[in-house]
């Protein structure tokens, strides 16, 4: 299909959409949920595009899009039941499960891990992933680490950010 | 001790858990994404229309109400052209009456650069060109027939129909439907600002039209 009007939003589309739904899907916890949310904000990017296309970073648009979708989701589905932290249920090889320790996490929490660990983004990129200043994203990710070492019952190693 | 990598390396485990992109998603959002720019087009439309009314509204209050006068149908040549015609190009509009003083006119640059837009090619059957709002503020054009392009389409003679409709900051939006051959058409929208400048806002390819008012839905 031609598209002089969108020409390159296939492009960004397969170069962004997995890492934006694996980013979404560990905030969201819920496939179901990461699809709806990826494809919210890539058809946000569709219906934006010809101004986003001349962007330098026109995926970090869609990132933030999809990562405060993926957080306003979980926050709403958050309210509808109380998450309960479980002791981690299974461990592959020396990589403790992280699926229960993350469940105990807030979303904006579980946002500043996932980006600044997953996503490899520093803490300015991620708090202005999130849409907050970098100080409140340090906040997230300091009671971030704090929660997931008091779920998974041991010390987190982390590097002060 | 689960270190930052064991952190990293337990992430990228768990979102191999998560749902695993196709190419059918790409399809997917770009139709969401055309969907909502249809949205937003109507909405426009209807932010025109509604502001017609209003100012038709006004313009009957400041004149003491009803003069008699009867609202008609358009007499601008351009709503004419859903005419099929074989040798008309579809670049009357030239005739649309230009009100400089009314804002929501579309300028004469905004005109011209439109009519450049829906010249119909060589060789294709011209089924003709409606512009909605011709006649504003004093008349209002309905769309005309569809069946030519439509019969076009279902028969893969090539030919060109197309829609367009100002906007209330002087420019222009249109759509060319254009039939290439059978089970190939191109849909081209594209708007037109009030200094006359042309920005193709989307191509689409589709196999087939249905009729679908205002406009046939690319299929």
């Amino acid at each position: 299909m031609g598209s002089s009007g969108h020409d390159g939003y296939d492009e960004i589309f397969r170069a962004e959409y997995d890492t934006i739904v694996r980013a979404a899907f560990l905030v969201t916890g819920e496939a179901e949920t990461t699809t709806e949310v990826a494809q919210d904000a890539f058809a946000e990017l569709y219906v934006r595009w010809h101004k986003i296309r001349d962007y330098d970073r026109p995926g970090a648009w869609v990132r933030r899009v999809a990562v405060r979708g993926a957080i306003r989701v979980s926050e709403r589905d958050r309210r509808r039941r109380e998450l309960t932290a479980a002791p981690i249920s299974a461990t592959t090889g020396d990589t403790p499960d992280l699926e229960p320790a993350l469940a105990a996490l807030s979303p904006k929490q579980r946002a500043a891990v996932v980006l600044h660990y997953f996503e490899d983004l520093s803490v300015d990129e991620t708090a202005e992933t999130m849409g907050c200043a970098p100080s409140t994203a340090s906040v997230h990710l300091h009671r971030a680490r704090a929660r997931l070492a008091e779920v998974l019952g041991e010390e987190v190693t982390i590097d002060a950010v | 001790m689960p270190s930052e990598e064991e952190l990293r390396t337990g992430l990228r485990r768990l979102s191999d858990r998560g749902p695993r992109p196709t190419e059918a998603d790409l399809w997917t959002a770009r139709d969401h994404g055309r969907r909502r720019l249809r949205v937003q087009r109507l909405r426009r439309g209807a932010l025109v229309a509604l502001a017609f009314v209003a100012a038709v509204g006004v313009g009957f209050a400041l004149a003491g109400g009803d003069d008699g006068t009867e609202v008609g149908p358009a007499d601008s040549p351009d709503t004419t052209g859903v005419t099929p015609s074989t040798t008309t190009p579809s670049t009357t509009a030239s005739s649309v009456p230009i009100d400089a003083s009314d804002p929501t006119s579309p300028t004469q640059a905004a005109v011209t650069a439109d009519q450049v837009e829906r010249v119909v090619p060589t060789g294709y059957e011209d089924c003709g060109s409606v512009r909605v709002t011709a006649g504003w503020p004093t008349t209002f054009a309905f769309f005309g027939s569809t069946d030519c392009i439509l019969a076009a389409a279902a028969a893969g003679t090539p030919a060109q129909y197309s829609t367009s409709a100002r906007d209330f900051i002087g420019g222009m939006t249109g759509t060319i439907f254009r039939v290439e051959s059978l089970e190939r058409i191109t849909v081209i929208r594209y708007e037109v600002n009030q200094f006359g400048s042309v920005e193709v806002i989307d191509t689409e390819t589709c196999t087939a039209l249905v009729e679908k008012f205002p406009t046939p839905e690319c299929v």
